[in-house]
């Protein structure tokens, strides 16, 4: 469980930097308050996963469908929300 | 002239910061009053209530309440209550039928297993650390013949003299080696006596069977036993040690069958080894011990007094940790020791709400709905006078005797049943929170999550069961 948790660790600062570098190379200028809610999502992620890898490796599979359809779902939602609003296209004043 | 000014999106983000701040620390601040909030390994790691001593989990009507009589429990009903024994009678071939036919569950593999893991409860426990009567065994009221304790003659010594210690640290050291001998959880309560049996029952290990006698407090200086069987506890011995001992999660996964039975004869032989072990530590420093598994009084109420958790709709103790999944023992001493104090982690909240182990009982002898604690008892099996849900145990102890082996469901689907881990210990202190939406979230998340399901307990053979048992 040790090598998911640093795979899961190093998956979620991947994705904060790549989200740092398409933020500069697309010029965005993103407001606090949506790094703030990027970095909450990609905690939320983790948690999601966590959750999931936890509950197999228990050895309770439905447990971990269930839960990762319904965290999953509003991990998803909150990334689609948060790559249409803040990072699809450039934010040219902060709030 | 008044001024108004628009909310912005970064105010109205920062209200919102602060509000989520604010409410659950206010909410905590007002629901625990003077009570303590204290988090332990011991109880998961989790933030749990401890209350005043004054102010216990629970509520008594001591114009009702009666010490209990053993000779009315359950087990010693099964042999002189002539209507259960008669009810029970056709039932007597079943287990050899099932070991005939190979019943997934009942096979003799699964007797083999459940039979041997009562082996130190029966054979060396008098049967005490289940269903058997006081002072027997390993269950002794005095030190065991042929122990090193008496080789190293510590028994004709005074009482230690604590050697500097505090009472605090004593009482520490003497849990710690409880933890040591095999139990799971140790706490300490003032030993009130309404939770001792009046009167003891013999059961079937005594010739003749069913001798009752009463459990007396004195002013004596040694535990005793009278010729016509009273048992004598000197007012000294005003402490007890109370004990809780995990039972194999895997095995209490399956429905009822070789697992779950072995599972608790474990609990039930650990028990009686802990106790015994712990008893003749406390004689080897010079103070008396009076061992005990489910004989000489109620486990439950001493060990809620003691800290170890909290009294569930199934009529068990939910602990924090491991939820109904222990069994219990105790032993009560004249050592100088200082108590621990009840706790709640909102436990009771949970069980008016859940009922699982009230839909899945067999014998229905759980009672359904909210609001439904009462002082009244359901057949003299049970003690009136505690603010409970009452269980019908006849018809519980029916449904063991027409399958053949025990029953389980109660702890099987219980939602506090589940094996350690931060998941888990995150939704126990989210419960701990006593907030009703919660507590209906985590009941639906765990519907949808069908735990303890599995209906074919050959599989328990397939399973890494070892990563979930602990202090094995």
């Amino acid at each position: 469980m040790l090598l998911v948790h640093l795979l899961i660790g190093a998956l979620a600062t991947a994705a904060l930097l790549g989200l740092f570098d398409l933020a500069r190379r697309r010029r965005l200028v993103v407001p606090v308050w949506a790094w703030v809610l990027t970095v909450l999502g990609l905690l939320f992620g983790v948690f999601v996963i966590e959750v999931v890898a936890t509950l197999l490796a228990e050895g309770a599979p439905q447990a971990a469908l269930v839960s990762g359809i319904l965290l999953g779902l509003i991990a998803v939602i909150w990334g689609v929300l948060l790559g249409r609003y803040v990072f699809a296209k450039p934010v040219t004043a902060a709030a | 002239m008044s001024t108004t000014k628009d909310l912005t999106r970064r105010d109205f983000v920062k209200s919102l910061g602060l509000a989520g701040m604010t409410l659950p620390a206010v909410t905590v601040i007002g629901r625990i009053g003077s009570d303590e909030l204290v988090t332990s390994e011991a109880f998961g790691g989790f933030l749990i209530r401890r209350h005043a001593a004054a102010d216990p989990p629970y509520q008594v009507d001591d114009s009702i309440y009666r010490r209990f009589n053993q000779h009315n429990e359950v087990f010693s009903r099964a042999v002189w209550d002539k209507e259960i024994v008669d009810a029970e009678a056709p039932y007597a071939k079943v287990p050899l039928d099932h070991i005939m036919a190979n019943d997934p569950g009942f096979n003799r593999m699964d007797y083999a297993f459940y039979t041997a893991s009562w082996t130190v409860a029966t054979v060396q426990g008098n049967g005490a650390g289940a269903v058997g009567g006081s002072n027997g065994g390993l269950y002794s009221w005095q030190p065991l013949p042929g122990s090193f304790l008496s080789r190293a003659r510590l028994t004709e010594m005074g009482p230690w003299d604590m050697a500097g210690y505090t009472p605090r640290e004593v009482t520490d050291i003497v849990k710690k080696a409880a933890l040591f001998y095999g139990a799971s959880m140790a706490g300490i309560a003032e030993l009130d006596e309404r939770w001792i049996y009046s009167h003891r029952d013999t059961k079937g290990y005594s010739d003749p069977p069913n001798i009752v006698a009463p459990i007396l407090f004195e002013d004596v200086d040694v535990p005793e036993e009278r010729a016509d069987k009273t048992l004598v506890i000197p007012r000294s011995m005003k402490y007890v040690i109370s004990m809780a001992f995990e039972m194999d999660y895997d095995g209490y996964q399956y429905p009822i069958g070789g697992p779950a039975n072995a599972a608790t004869g474990n609990g039930y032989s650990k028990t009686a080894f802990t106790a015994a072990s712990l008893a003749e530590f406390i004689r080897g420093m010079g103070y008396h011990a009076i061992p005990s598994g489910n004989c000489t009084g109620l486990s439950i109420p001493i060990a809620v007094d003691a800290g170890l958790g909290e009294l569930g709709r199934n009529g068990m103790l939910i602990t924090p940790k491991y939820g109904p999944r222990v069994r219990l023992g105790k032993v009560i001493t004249d050592m100088p020791l200082t108590p621990d104090s009840p706790i709640s982690f909102g436990a009771t909240e949970f069980c008016e709400i859940c009922g699982k182990c009230a839909d899945t009982c067999p014998a229905g002898g759980i009672i359904k709905g909210q609001n439904q604690r009462t002082y009244d008892a359901r057949n003299i099996s049970n003690n009136p006078g505690v603010y409970k849900w009452p269980v019908d145990v006849v018809a519980c102890h029916m449904v063991w005797s027409t399958s053949g082996m025990s029953c389980h469901n109660c702890i099987r689907v219980c939602p506090f049943n589940k094996p350690e881990g931060w998941l888990h210990d995150a939704t126990r202190s989210l419960i701990g929170m006593r907030s009703g939406a919660a507590d209906q979230a985590i009941l639906a998340l765990d519907d949808a999550s069908q735990y303890a399901t599995e209906e074919d307990s050959r599989e328990y053979w397939k399973k890494d069961n070892f990563i979930h048992i602990k202090n094995a």
